[in-house]
């Protein structure tokens, strides 16, 4: 359609809204020159075109936002392989620091190396008595409460040998070692009151590596016989710390349990995990903690997760 | 002493903005470039509709609101025509609720009351833009402020293009009309 006399209006009004194309707008104003007595209506027109003004919005920093989103590091096989070298390098460097942190305390403070043995020595003593149906004398109870003092002196010691060497028929080598020469033949010569639970539940090994922990270190050599995923991280010191490894690429990762049930809340774990923990004996409230920070991450449903975890506690 | 270290970390497979980045929708870094692109010509836009700054105001931060909500489902591309749709739609909300489009009572009914001087034509043309229906209005500012097309602004306002070109068509006809009179006045 072109414009004429009759349809001008229509096209100023389609000029003015730039809603022609270039050449419709050339013809439009090709028909305004031609038409001298239409342009003042077209002039007219094209005053009710608005002029934009500046209007500036003065509280925009009222509107910016910031994404709140979790950040998500995608884990991959090859980071799960840089994940799992970092943690066997941490494992060993744990253990080398144990080592030598073990090292220098014998030669500066040997009470505290007498520590494991409190434990060790007690407890086992008990146990000993809970499994003959025997009764300890008191006297022989009382001997072992101060070698586990600081202030220890040669002749408890002694005594608490004698005690030990009465109920195992082992003889301790020296002061110093009883505590070795106290576990070690228990342990093998009594294999029956390391892992009591070993038969009940599948998960026993871990059980009874954690009694093994509360009761004072176990030769490594039996505890890696119990649990493959298990690795000790001072064999050949025995040193108080148990280092555990656990890795899993399927569902249900062997957790370390507790015997107050603390962890039986976790058992269903169908996250893949990679955990690595340093615990020293008698540490229920840390495992706790420990626990509280691996618990799993928040669940949705059909996610795939890994967690590494990565814990050192030293003392 | 004890000393507690831990590294923990976590991975799993959602969908971020990353992955939303390949279907064009929008992010946090394209809204706020929609706040600094569209945040004034929004405001002027529902200043001139509205006539009044806090309500413009309100108008804007709630369309905002509303385009961060949706975000998700918005493309970057479209980002600000569905930011003007919702002001529009919100504009004509408020003005139904509140019945405060009395844009008459503000000006001089009459001739006479108009000033003596001579206005400038922008001023003229503000004020006859009172003359204007509220869906006039809207469109003409829609198309003269912020340059959409009828199919825009059709999209807009929820009319179909021939009533956008009619609507628009019958307002420059007000504002010529208006402009003619006060000329003969002045």
């Amino acid at each position: 359609m072109e414009i004429n006399r009759n349809n001008y209006e229509t096209f100023f009004l389609l000029y003015l809204d730039r809603e022609l194309n270039p050449t419709e707008m050339s013809e439009v104003e090709k028909f305004v020159n031609d038409n001298a007595d239409l342009q003042k209506e077209f002039s007219l027109l094209r005053q009710t075109v608005l002029i934009p003004v500046e209007t500036e919005f003065d509280q925009k920093e009222l509107l910016f936002r910031k994404e709140e989103k979790r950040r998500v590091i995608p884990l991959y096989w090859t980071r799960i392989a840089a994940a799992v070298a970092v943690l066997v390098f941490s494992g060993w460097l744990i253990a080398t620091q144990l080592r030598d942190q073990r090292t220098g305390m014998a030669s500066s403070d040997s009470n505290m190396n007498m520590l494991p043995a409190k434990k060790n020595g007690s407890d086992q003593k008990l146990k000993e008595a809970d499994n003959s149906k025997a009764v300890l004398p008191d006297a022989a109870v009382n001997k072992i409460q101060p070698v586990v003092q600081q202030n220890i002196t040669a002749t408890k010691k002694q005594s608490v040998e004698n005690t030990f060497k009465t109920k195992t028929g082992l003889k301790p080598e020296n002061d110093l070692s009883g505590k070795r020469n106290s576990v070690q033949p228990l342990a093998s010569a009594n294999p029956d009151t390391k892992n009591p639970s070993s038969a009940e539940d599948p998960d026993g090994s871990m059980l009874a590596m954690q009694k093994s922990s509360a009761q004072g270190l176990q030769p490594v050599d039996s505890r890696n016989d119990a649990n493959p995923n298990q690795i000790s991280a001072n064999p050949d010191n025995h040193s108080p710390a148990l280092l555990i490894a656990a890795t899993g690429a399927v569902e249900n990762v062997p957790h370390v349990r507790d015997e107050n049930a603390a962890f039986a809340e976790n058992e269903d774990q169908t996250d893949n995990a990679i955990s690595v923990v340093a615990l020293n004996d008698k540490n229920k409230g840390i495992t706790r903690l420990f626990k509280k920070l691996t618990r799993r991450a928040p669940t949705v449903e059909n996610d795939r997760k890994v967690r590494v975890s990565v814990f050192q506690f030293s003392y | 002493m004890i000393k507690v270290s831990f590294v923990t970390f976590w991975s799993d497979n959602r969908i971020t903005n990353d992955e939303n980045n390949g279907q064009g929708l929008m992010t946090a870094e394209d809204y706020n470039d929609c706040v600094k692109l569209y945040a004034d010509g929004l405001y002027r836009f529902m200043l001139k509709s509205t006539r009044q700054a806090e309500d413009a105001r309100d108008l804007v931060q709630s369309s905002f609101e509303k385009l961060w909500e949706h975000r998700a489902e918005v493309k970057a591309a479209t980002s600000k025509s569905y930011l003007f749709t919702i002001a529009y739609h919100k504009m004509i909300d408020l003005n139904r609720k509140n019945s405060r489009m009395e844009f008459r009572e503000s000006l001089p009914d009459k001739m006479e009351e108009l000033p003596r001087t001579t206005p400038r034509l922008k001023e003229v043309l503000e004020k006859a833009l009172s003359r204007l229906n509220e869906r006039q209005r809207s469109l003409v500012l829609l198309k003269d402020y912020e340059g959409y097309s009828y199919e825009e602004i059709a999209e807009i306002t929820g009319l179909n293009t021939a009533q956008v070109k009619v609507t628009l068509h019958r307002a420059r006809l007000i504002l010529k009309e208006w402009l003619v009179s006060v000329e003969n006045v002045l």
